[in-house]
């Protein structure tokens, strides 16, 4: 099918001059994703996609100036001769702005999504990401946390909720490989180290056809390369962990990075989450870079992660977490017009609980491995609409071994294909810009046949009003056939286990319809809104009704999530503000049981402004607020006979069990959630290309005493993170 | 200057952060309400009932075994109604077989002589001054019906009878029927030092991974009765296996009598079901589930009132048993 779109859209080309090449860092050799390509005086241009690769089509001939510009780079302007046939490669290599300062560097949060179509991507790189005060070490995920739409149970958690969807319906790949549990710590870290992320896109709503299988949002991180000048060390310390990290050109047009990162002082945990943690963590990552004539690339990485959890008690359980990720990425032009990427990944997942001799758990463990190959293509035509097609082919092996409550052991074990094709299509015409595309679970066809919500549409439409105000519509439908399970009544989760839909169960599935406005009310100061309607047609939900073993353990609900989102970003040389509010609502509704889940959070406020007093020094000063999450308060006890022993039993005799009568389901709140997060860091050289960065970091600042969980057991509350100063230091060369 | 602008808007907007947060307390306990706990499970296989009455409880922290003492109501007015009549509980107490949680001893409501009838409706009312009433009801199922289908010839002779014989029984529900257990059991006579002692043994009707051996056995548990009959077999092998446990383990020395091979088919109504299966991990040796529902059919209370019928099947076994030893 793949071969028939690409025979069709290539019949579609006529002969014309395109102008093409690939954009990179003049120091580095790495490839700049998202650069701004333009046609001086003309309307003509195109963006770099993801390797940096851009193309002009059907440029007349003559001579033109092109200039590139991109987020962090100094603007690199060239004259070209456009021939009257053929093909134009035109390759730029922009300095970094620490080099040219006379260069208005775009701020943190630019203004990139102003020029995308969709209404909810936001595009993070490195330097976004190291904006936000680091709790104990710097951290992907804890930085995107600062989008509107994207909320946290707890700020000692990299688990995210988007939108009102549950921690299960957000994908996470990096550099084509799904990545299961990207966390550390119980959470309190993601596994993906600033310094190895180059860019992330995060789609928290009305994703495009390109990306399936969950029903929330995409997080997609593209990895650094390696640099391709010369031999680059960096060695990082912080009140947690140490890293090294190692670059280097290892042949002609190859490079090679390793990035190591180990924990050290395990007590800082103890501080984090005020209690004592004895965990341990390491991950590594590395990649080999090789790049071809032609604008092509091939990348091979790997990831490795684990967790460990082990307490010296006797009667404590023992927890264990391993990631191992493999990816080979190609990507290059296969004919003039038609840009192919291709990605063939291993991915494996472990979770193991080891009760010891625990009274309450029981051993349990979940294993996930995932061979897949995903493919996309992009055709550019003529008149600069670019058609997109791609498939993604896996086997998730899914294994999830417990002890039930019963005291049987348990093992689900399902190693169905996934199997999905893409089509989508990409235009401009005038004020209106154009984003469709068809998304489908071919696999899910095949196993469960045709329904209609394995043919998942995806509309975005944009139309520039006037200046940079766009107005902005989406439109999306998804479906998971995979999900975590836990105990829905717990506070707290650090256990996640995947398994597939059940067989007698419909898949999730959702429908997106998002609608924004965005533009800038001065140069220095732009604005967005969206507001989000989010079906849930289909939620896996406990059965309340289950009595025994002829009922299923799960039944299909409904719900709904809805809201508005506002964020404002001032930047001006010397200081860059960003505030977001998010009003959002979600229910749940199990077979007329109606409730909300525990991520839902009702009002979200965060504030980011970051000062650059002096050259290499920032001063970042964040606060967030957020109304409390819902909780289940115990209204009481009983002791509960369980009828124990050998019918008929003589319940007379016998004692009860304590149970706690709950009152109705996550009816009350949590108290809000605020925080007052500064933090000072400079970067120094020392000599030559010695040199590194240091910072301060003050996190919550007043000492909020925000809550974490509370043990229904004992009543205890736990908090948050206290008033906790941190340093880092890095030294690079 | 600037710089100092934006230093002021930043600590004014700290200031603010500060102002605007103060901190919340929290507390995860609701409005506790006092309720009414009542147990009571009738059967037709005894002709005295009882009616177990507690209170529910907030411990003064958060740890329910704070509460030292077991939370019984006493002189709360029990009864049970059925139509035409009318039986009073009296309190009552009985020792606790089981005191390592509360000392005090057993406090519940009896109601003698009371042989609930099958298919009869009774409703349970409780009252006290403090809580006021809660009532429950319950119908008991009619009697059903219990027939050996084959294999008959290895109830009285199974050592000359194939192991691998199956002992089949047919038996049949009353609408009011959720849950059924057929369970198979022998009586016989120990000799002792103080005389002959009656004693039971049950028959398990399924062995995992093949043959007798009784560490794998399977016994009978309340099953849901989706139709109103049944057929459930025993193996004679397993029938053999537990007799020469009773005879080579249990009493291998004593002399022993084997007097009858008891069938009991118990009828479980709905309340007694849903909460029996609920309790006891769905009993679904293939739930995931990790979370206890409550399950309670008291009105204004918690607890259950449930009911079962108990019919039997009795086999005198020959004098010359085969397993007898004399």
């Amino acid at each position: 099918m793949l071969l028939t779109c690409i025979w069709f859209v290539q019949s579609l080309h006529g002969q014309s001059a395109d102008v093409r090449g690939v954009v990179s860092d003049s120091l580095t050799g790495e490839r700049i994703p998202f650069a701004n390509v333009l046609i001086v005086g003309t309307t003509r241009g195109a963006a770099a996609n993801v390797v940096g690769f851009y193309l002009i089509p059907n440029v007349a001939p003559g001579s033109y100036e092109i200039s590139v510009s991109a987020v962090g780079f100094g603007k690199r302007v060239r004259r070209v001769i456009v021939p009257s046939s053929g093909s134009l490669e035109v390759n730029f290599r922009l300095p970094p702005a620490a080099i040219e300062t006379e260069e208005v560097v775009v701020s943190a949060f630019g203004r990139r999504e102003l020029t995308e179509i969709n209404t909810s991507v936001h595009i993070f790189d490195q330097k976004d990401m190291k904006l936000n005060p680091v709790t104990a070490q710097p951290d992907v995920f804890h930085s995107l946390k600062i989008i509107p739409g994207i909320v946290s149970t707890s700020d000692v958690s990299s688990k995210f909720y988007v939108r009102g969807g549950a921690g299960d319906q957000n994908l996470v790949v990096m550099d084509g490989m799904k990545i299961y549990n990207p966390f550390h710590a119980l959470g309190i870290f993601s596994v993906f180290d600033p310094d190895i992320v180059r860019s992330v896109e995060i789609y928290t709503g009305a994703f495009p056809a390109g990306f399936g299988g969950r029903l929330s949002s995409v997080v997609n991180m593209m990895t650094r390369d390696g640099r391709a000048d010369r031999p680059f060390a960096r060695a990082h310390v912080n009140f947690l962990s140490s890293k090294i990290q190692f670059e280097s050109p290892v042949y002609s047009g190859a490079s090679v990075l390793v990035n190591v990162r180990k924990s050290l002082f395990t007590k800082t945990f103890g501080r984090i989450v005020s209690e004592d943690v004895p965990l341990t963590f390491y991950d590594g990552f590395f990649k080999l870079t090789g790049q071809t004539e032609g604008g092509g690339k091939y990348d091979a990485s790997v990831l490795l992660t684990g967790d460990a959890l082990t307490s010296s008690k006797p009667d404590e359980p023992n927890y264990y977490w391993e990631n191992q990720s493999f990816g080979f990425t190609i990507s290059g032009l296969l004919s003039d017009r038609l840009f192919v990427s291709s990605t063939t990944s291993f991915s494996v997942f472990k979770v193991e609980r080891d009760p010891k001799n625990s009274p309450f758990l029981t051993p349990s463990s979940s294993t996930v491995k995932e061979p897949g190959v995903r493919a996309t293509a992009v055709y550019y035509t003529d008149r600069q609409d670019v058609y997109q097609f791609g498939f993604e082919f896996s086997f998730p092996n899914l294994e999830y071994k417990l002890v039930n409550n019963l005291g049987e052991p348990v093992r689900l074990y399902d190693i169905s294909p996934e199997a999905s094709l893409w089509i989508g299509y990409q235009a401009k015409y005038d004020n209106v810009q154009v984003s469709g595309g068809l998304h489908s679970e071919m696999g899910q066809i095949f196993l469960r046949g045709v329904k209609d919500y394995y043919l998942q549409p995806r509309i975005h439409l944009s139309y520039l009003f006037f200046g940079n105000w766009r107005g902005k519509i989406s439109y999306g439908r998804f479906s998971q056939n995979v999900i975590t399970v836990s105990n829905e009544d717990d506070v707290i989760s650090i256990f996640d286990a995947w398994i597939r839909v059940p067989e007698y169960l419909e898949p999730e599935r959702a429908d997106h319809y998002v609608i924004g406005l965005e533009g800038n009310i001065t140069e220095q100061l732009s604005m967005n809104v969206q507001t989000y309607y989010k079906a849930f047609n289909s939620l896996v939900t406990y059965n309340r009704d289950k009595v025994d073993t002829f009922d299923p353990d799960y039944v299909n609900g409904k719900g709904e999530a809805y809201g508005v989102e506002f964020s404002v970003r001032y930047g001006i040389p010397v200081f860059d503000f960003y505030g977001s509010y998010a009003l959002g609502r979600t229910q749940i509704d199990n077979r007329g049981f109606v409730f909300a889940p525990r991520y839902d959070r009702r009002h979200h406020v965060n504030m980011l402004g970051v000062l650059h007093p002096l050259e290499g020094f920032d001063v970042t000063a964040r606060w967030e607020f957020g109304s409390g999450f819902p909780f289940t308060q115990t209204i009481g006890y009983f002791d509960r006979l369980r009828l124990s022993g050998t019918l008929p039993s003589p319940f007379e005799y016998e004692t009860g069990e304590p149970y706690a009568i709950l009152g109705p389901k996550n009816s009350a709140r949590l108290p809000s959630y605020h925080r007052l997060d500064l933090s000072v860091a400079y970067r120094f050289t020392i000599t030559g290309s010695f040199g590194g960065s240091a910072g301060i970091h003050l996190l919550n600042l007043y000492n909020s005493k925000n809550i974490f969980y509370f043990d229904r057991k004992t009543g205890r509350r736990v908090n948050m993170l206290p008033f906790f100063p941190t340093a880092t230091v890095s030294l690079e060369y | 200057m600037k710089r100092q602008k934006y230093c002021g808007l930043l600590l004014t907007v700290a200031l603010a952060g500060m102002a605007l947060s103060c901190d919340q307390s929290f507390d995860p306990k609701g409005v506790y309400e006092d309720r009414l706990v009542v147990y009571s499970i009738l059967s037709t296989d005894r002709n005295q009932q009882f009616v177990r009455v507690f209170s529910t409880y907030d411990p003064p922290g958060y740890d329910p075994r704070e509460v030292g003492n077991d939370r019984q109501i006493r002189g709360a007015l029990v009864s049970m109604q059925e139509t035409g009549s009318l039986v009073q509980f009296r309190d009552t107490a009985l020792a606790r077989p089981d005191t390592s949680r509360y000392k005090d001893s057993l406090r519940l409501y009896v109601g003698a002589p009371f042989l609930p009838q099958s298919g009869k409706t009774y409703r349970l009312s409780v009252s006290t001054p403090t809580y006021g009433m809660v009532t429950a009801t319950v119908t008991m199922p009619s009697s059903g019906t219990l027939s050996v289908t084959a294999g008959y010839s290895a109830v009285t002779v199974p050592n000359s009878t194939d192991p691998n014989r199956l002992i089949s029984l047919h038996a049949t529900f009353s609408s009011a029927t959720r849950g059924y257990l057929i369970r198979m059991q022998v009586d016989y006579e120990v000799q002792t030092d103080t005389g002959w002692k009656l004693e039971r043994v049950e028959i398990p009707y399924l062995f995992q991974g093949g043959g007798f051996d009784l560490t794998k056995a399977v016994y009978p548990t309340l099953t849901r009765a989706l139709t109103h009959a049944t057929r459930v077999d025993f193996v004679n092998g397993g029938y053999r296996a537990v007799l020469n446990h009773v005879i080579l383990d249990r009493h291998p020395t004593r002399l022993i009598t084997f007097k009858h091979i008891a069938f009991y088919l118990l009828q479980a109504e709905a309340n007694m079901y849903d909460y029996y299966s609920i309790t006891s991990g769905f009993q679904d040796p293939y739930s995931i589930r990790l979370d206890q529902p409550l399950h309670a059919n008291i009105q204004g209370g918690y607890g259950v009132f449930g009911g079962y019928t108990l019919d039997s099947l009795i086999f005198p076994l020959p004098v010359n048993f085969e397993y007898n030893r004399r």
